[in-house]
């Protein structure tokens, strides 16, 4: 009995120092791979930054370009809100995502659905449906056909809107379902698909606000 | 063996695993760092073997529907369904009463290739007018996600078909209200052989 006490001692110093060793080392620069994202990166990467939307959640609608604020990322999907699967479910992916990370980290972060469905979507209806998820989302929508077609193109997003009548609320509509993480510059840093692990989504926002 | 003993040579062990945990945790991020691969959306709507067949019968597991958000009329309800029975059916309608939604569908979505750009897919082809200008080639994983309603899902006998995000799942449109997180209500669904069954799912913001 008189060793317990001891080799507990002896235990705790051994988790010390292997503790110290371990994170004093990952501060310097690592060996590949240290940095690594787990979605998918483009190279060259793309860059959306000349993209101008309006953020409609700001009346009259703002037009804004598609760079984060300094030090901060835009997490940026093109959607439609009469959609009851795949883009809840990416906004909440996101929203977990989100939520699993430092306060000071989250709040860098403006998560932003641009509608691929504007007849539909109207700016209202658009806030709405994003502020279900988020704190202070940014909804876009684009100044018109050809806006949107152009913020596409730059993001290499297809979408189709199945043919309608002025009115309608019933037609289909099929889009690109990716996340896009893009940073002050306009670039696109890393892309997620969808049905990508928020865990992993978290560990990427997490890599790229560390640095 | 006495309690004492256990515990003086079992506390050290512990310590010692924690800061192996600790090593990993701290220094070998890269091991995780592959690139993620396309979607696992695709494999969703897939039979798979289901553990158990003798109860004999339809029965249904994991039910739950996604709370809506306001500004949409909505919703979706995802479950399991297992065909216990020795006799293949099929799932060909779904219901709700008339104060939940206006009507269900039974869905799938389904992944079209990128660098198609267009939206061939058997019968439903003729369903969607795409500008051949707004689609531009794809890049990595840009093919477009497209809902569609299915005429029937054959649930194999002793199988099981799973309804999850990105894959199959009971369309209620025409909301007549939100649905709210803890709500519950009934979904009629309608089997070829099973006849009517209704099945009861609690609304959650995510399937766990």
């Amino acid at each position: 009995m008189k060793a317990f006490p001891t080799r507990i001692l002896a235990a705790t110093l051994l988790v010390a120092a292997l503790s110290l060793s371990a994170c004093g080392s990952s501060d310097s620069a690592g060996p590949e791979g240290e940095d690594a994202l787990l979605g998918m990166v483009r190279s060259p990467s793309l860059t959306v930054g000349e993209v101008e939307l309006l953020d409609v959640s700001e009346t009259p609608p703002e037009l804004v370009t598609m760079k984060a604020p300094a030090d901060g990322l835009y997490l940026i999907y093109f959607g439609y809100t009469s959609c009851p699967d795949i883009c809840p479910t990416t906004m909440s992916d996101l929203s977990v995502a989100m939520n699993d990370l430092p306060p000071d980290q989250a709040e860098r972060i403006t998560v932003a659905m641009v509608t691929v469905d504007p007849d539909r979507d109207t700016p209202e209806v658009l806030a709405g449906y994003l502020g279900h998820f988020f704190e202070d989302p940014m909804p876009l929508r684009a100044a018109d056909d050809a806006a949107l077609t152009k913020a596409t193109e730059a993001f290499g997003v297809q979408f189709e809107v199945a043919e309608h009548e002025p009115g309608d609320t019933d037609y289909e509509v099929g889009h690109s379902a990716i996340t896009y993480v893009v940073d002050e510059t306009g670039t696109v840093l890393v892309e997620w698909p969808f049905g990508f692990d928020s865990e992993q989504m978290t560990a990427d926002l997490s890599t790229i606000l560390g640095n | 063996m006495t309690p004492t003993r256990f515990r003086a040579a079992a506390v050290p062990v512990a310590l010692i695993f924690s800061a192996g945990a600790f090593l990993a945790a701290c220094g070998s991020d890269s091991d995780d760092a592959k690139p993620a691969t396309t979607t696992e959306a695709a494999d969703s709507a897939t039979t798979t073997e289901a553990p158990v067949a003798t109860e004999g019968e339809i029965t249904f597991s994991g039910q739950w529907a996604r709370t809506s958000p306001t500004m949409t009329s909505m919703g979706a309800v995802y479950l399991e369904i297992t065909n216990g029975t020795d006799m293949d059916d099929a799932l060909f309608a779904a219901s709700v009463d008339s104060t939940i939604a206006g009507s269900a569908e039974i869905h799938e979505n389904v992944m079209t290739d990128g660098d198609e750009g267009d939206m061939h897919d058997g019968d439903d082809e003729g369903d969607m007018h795409g500008d051949d200008d707004m689609t531009p080639t794809s890049g990595m994983g840009g093919g477009m996600m497209t809902m569609q309603e299915v005429d029937e899902i054959v649930i194999p006998a002793g199988d099981t078909v799973v309804f999850e995000p990105g894959g199959y799942h009971i369309m209620l449109m025409d909301l007549v209200e939100p649905l709210k997180t803890g709500d519950t209500f009934e979904v009629t669904l309608t089997f070829a052989n099973g006849g009517d069954m209704v099945v009861e799912v609690e609304v959650r913001d995510s399937a766990a």
